[in-house]
């Protein structure tokens, strides 16, 4: 009896890991394909300096290699299509486990995202695609759980079960992602009118507006955790110029918090510093997104700030 | 920091705050799953199933039956609190109507006269039937009333609330009350002890209607652990998830924009429509058993069995047939508890046929509130008397025709046909109306184009071409398996005597094939089961 009690217990155990294998090699399969596309977990550990966090704002305006060019700093653009501050925290954590960079550049647009130009339809189209960018542990599960407010958080949990439903198209590739594109594909809501070489002016007021709720709740996290990590976080609003009042009244709660946490917070927003860049309109893709010269004036403004910071400069 | 859901509060992560935290959490997924319903199709029934179980077997033998009160009653309480309020009024007062219709004036030993035994019965019946009655029906014949009256009745508007399984375990313990009058069981003494009986939590929601002989003492034993069992159990509940989520939600995808959106903005042929109603036959088949066997599936992990609920209806060769297959605990009941005391088939023809026109009736009122309920019953009703009335010509017409009845052929003729008329029916529970129903019924007859299946005119139904195959994959398969369990008995005992390599490759088949062509999981609205909401 009890040797068949054992014989059952490993036949149990043998089945589980079949299955497990079998699950494995499966999910692999059905993984979407902006997942496969970000090589960050590739990276060697402890190999970055500047880690930079955000959506598509952030991915259309850093560049890593000029930074390294610049400054000898290795970085890398964390971000995907539509991330919202819970999505860049949870990013975070999971970036923090196998790196150590001196720097975490935080473009702030995720922060205020639920009230911008895009849609909540994209977002909860895109948001749920952006889970496969995690590992399965317990940081997703927690923010599976976060996600959903608990109402069906297993499914975001493994790849399997959030993805099993492209069996119908795993052979193709899809694209709609634009992650880690860095933003030199087509894009949309061109100016066809603007004078390109006309300084970019866009709304400036002095007015205070609270962040909703979830994105400053989820601020303050960013914060503490990067504290913890021992890295300097630099907080940057790229120019968008669908920016309505609001949106630049919240970034003054940006900068209030900022000062408050005794954070660097550069506003690319404000006039002034868009006339100290001589940032022009042609220096845009899109009427929300930088082209490459817009990221290279930002991305160099950015590199004469790294060394004025406290912390020390990591040698790669 | 954040353990495991996090805080709400903004800066919560300082030190010293991590026990505040934590009782936080446990405070807010306590307050988050009260009013959460434990979908059998959901991995919250799953851990919640494996920490019954542990708990089953861990304890001692005699303390089981208390464990599975105690989770019953916090599954079924999870839903909503008030759920339960209705649940003990429904085990209380039949307790205590049992109790008074056996002992005696004054709790003495003697046997109570037959005409209290009957006073007592009917009162209980009434308090319950007349609750699941008033709650069904309260605000439909309000407006009905208020329409015969031209609004000069308007019954006041009653928040109410419909707790789930009500109209299941209503039939339960009217069952135990009228087996109690019978004296065909014995009261059960001890309160907990019934209202374990009444509240077990795999068949609360959706049955099978047990009757208390059957299942109270299973429940009370205490059954050993049986590996074999467990196994059995979770292979079946892996074939109901199977039914559930892969071919009943997925046939449903094509049924709901067929019958949904028929009025409007589409227009349908007669061939879709007839599509439509083939495949909501099988979605209904599909979920309801997929369900039951979930439900009876748990229960066998535990040892514990529970009624047969279907037979693989449609392989039924009449309606007749039918109904001893599909819902058997309903049907059975509907026999045993009105059919029967109605005078059955005792008192001449014409009683006999109204006698199966009350019990179909009835079957359509317990369903749902609706007239397409009601027509649905009745034709059912009907079938069956038209099938009894034309019995002599049938059986005249087949002896003169000389056709032998004992070929597959002909016992497939009479599939089709039965399935035919159950599907005709079923128009009539789906639809969302009467008359959407007779129009349906009419473009099939009068609007059939063919060509409308072959084309791409197919795939826009709900479902792409992709989708449909599959889905017609998965039909015949559901089907292949029961013919395979028609010709081969204890199939499941047959398969587990395979070698183990073939059954790990089924069962690791089975359950990659629910987890990739389930529908369920991100933007998808898990769709409940169907009679959950009867």
């Amino acid at each position: 009896m009890k040797r068949s009690k054992i014989a059952g217990f490993f036949r149990t155990v043998g089945f589980l890991l079949c299955l497990g294998i079998v699950l494995h090699v499966v999910s692999g399969a059905v993984r979407y394909p902006c997942a496969s596309d970000t090589h960050f977990f590739e990276e060697p550990e402890d190999s970055i300096d500047v880690l930079f966090l955000g959506n598509c704002h952030s991915y259309s305006t850093f560049i890593p290699s000029l930074v390294q060019a610049e400054t000898g700093l290795t970085g890398y653009v964390l971000g995907a299509s539509t991330q919202d501050a819970p999505m860049t925290y949870y990013y975070l954590r999971e970036a923090l486990k196998h790196q150590s960079p001196s720097y975490v550049v935080l473009e702030t647009f995720p922060l205020t995202i639920y009230e911008s130009y895009v849609t909540t339809e994209s977002i909860e189209a895109y948001g749920p695609l952006n889970f496969a960018l995690l590992p399965f542990n317990l940081d997703r599960i927690r923010y599976a759980w976060d996600y959903t407010d608990g109402d069906g958080w297993f499914a975001y949990c493994l790849d399997l079960l959030q993805f099993h439903d492209r069996w119908e198209d795993v052979q193709s590739l899809h694209r709609s992602v634009t992650s880690q594109d860095n933003g030199y594909s087509i894009y949309w809501n061109r100016e066809p009118l603007s004078d390109p070489e006309e300084i970019l002016e866009l709304v400036q007021t002095d007015r205070l507006l609270a962040l909703d709720p979830r994105g400053e709740e989820y601020l303050y996290r960013i914060i503490d955790l990067v504290e913890e990590a021992g890295a300097q976080l630099i907080l940057v609003t790229v120019p968008y110029t669908s920016m309505g009042e609001n949106e630049a009244a919240r970034h003054n709660t940006i900068a209030q918090i900022a000062q408050e946490e005794d954070i660097p917070y550069y506003n690319l927003t404000e006039q002034d510093t868009l006339e100290e860049l001589q940032f022009r309109r042609g220096d845009m893709i899109d009427i929300n997104h930088v082209n490459r010269s817009g990221g290279t004036l930002i991305t160099e403004f950015l590199c004469d700030r790294l060394p004025e910071m406290e912390k020390g400069i990591a040698v790669s | 920091m954040y353990l495991l859901w996090g805080a709400t509060e903004k800066k919560l992560s300082k030190k010293g705050d991590v026990c505040y935290i934590n009782v936080k959490i446990v405070l807010r997924f306590y307050k988050e799953q009260v009013g959460y319903h434990v979908s059998l199709i959901s991995i919250s029934f799953l851990v919640f199933l494996t920490l019954v179980l542990l708990g089953y077997y861990l304890l001692p033998k005699r303390a089981r039956w208390v464990w599975l009160l105690a989770v019953s009653l916090l599954f079924y309480g999870m839903a909503d609190l008030r759920y339960l309020v209705f649940l003990l009024f429904s085990a209380g007062t039949t307790y205590g109507a049992a109790l008074l219709m056996t002992a005696g004036p004054l709790g003495g030993t003697s046997s109570p006269s037959k005409g209290r035994r009957k006073l007592v019965l009917a009162l209980v019946l009434l308090l319950n039937l007349g609750l699941l009655f008033f709650l069904k029906f309260y605000h439909y014949s309000a407006s009905i009333l208020e329409i015969l009256t031209g609004g000069a009745l308007v019954l006041p508007y009653l928040n109410l609330i419909m707790p789930l399984g009500i109209s299941f375990y209503t039939l339960q313990v009217a069952g135990y009350c009228i087996d109690i009058y019978r004296g065909k069981v014995q009261p059960q003494r001890n309160p907990l002890k019934y209202l374990l009986f009444v509240s077990f939590f795999p068949q609360i929601i959706q049955g099978p209607i047990p009757r208390y002989d059957f299942l109270a003492p299973q429940l009370l034993e205490g059954h050993s652990y049986d590996a074999r069992q467990v196994k059995f159990g979770l292979q079946r509940m892996l074939w109901g998830y199977f039914k559930k989520m892969v071919i009943a939600d997925r046939a449903g995808l094509l049924v709901a924009t067929v019958f949904d959106g028929y009025a409007y903005p589409a227009y349908y042929d007669g061939a879709q429509v007839a599509l439509a109603a083939v495949l909501f036959s099988i979605q209904l088949y599909a979920d309801f058993s997929g369900c039951v066997d979930i439900v009876t599936g748990a229960a066998q992990t535990m040892g514990i069995r529970l009624p047969q609920n279907f037979d693989r209806p449609y392989f039924a060769t009449s309606i007749q047939d039918f109904w001893r297959r599909w819902h058997i605990s309903l049907s059975s009941w509907l026999r045993d508890y009105v059919y029967i005391p109605l005078g059955g088939s005792r008192r001449g023809r014409v009683r006999q046929y109204g006698n199966i026109m009350v019990v179909f009736l009835v079957s359509g009122l317990w369903h749902g509130v609706g007239v397409t309920y009601l027509v649905w019953g009745l034709l059912h009703g009907f079938y069956q008397v038209v099938g009894k009335l034309l019995q002599p010509v049938r059986s005249k017409f087949l002896a003169w025709t000389k056709v032998d009845q004992s070929t597959a052929g002909f016992r497939l003729l009479q599939s089709g046909l039965t399935f035919g008329f159950v599907t005709l029916a079923w128009i009539f529970f789906r639809a969302p109306s009467l008359g959407t129903a007779l129009s349906m019924c009419k473009r099939i007859l009068l609007d059939f184009q063919l060509s409308s299946l072959l084309g791409d005119s197919l795939y826009t139904l709900g479902l792409n071409e992709k989708n449909l195959y599959l889905l017609f994959f998965c039909i015949a398969l559901l089907f292949l398996v029961e013919l395979l369990q028609i010709r081969i008995p204890a199939l499941q005992e047959r398969m587990d005597r395979q070698p183990l390599p073939i059954r790990w490759f089924l069962a690791i088949a089975l359950i990659c094939a629910v987890l990739i062509f389930g529908v369920y999981g991100a933007n998808v609205d898990p769709a409940a089961f169907i009679y959950e909401q009867f």
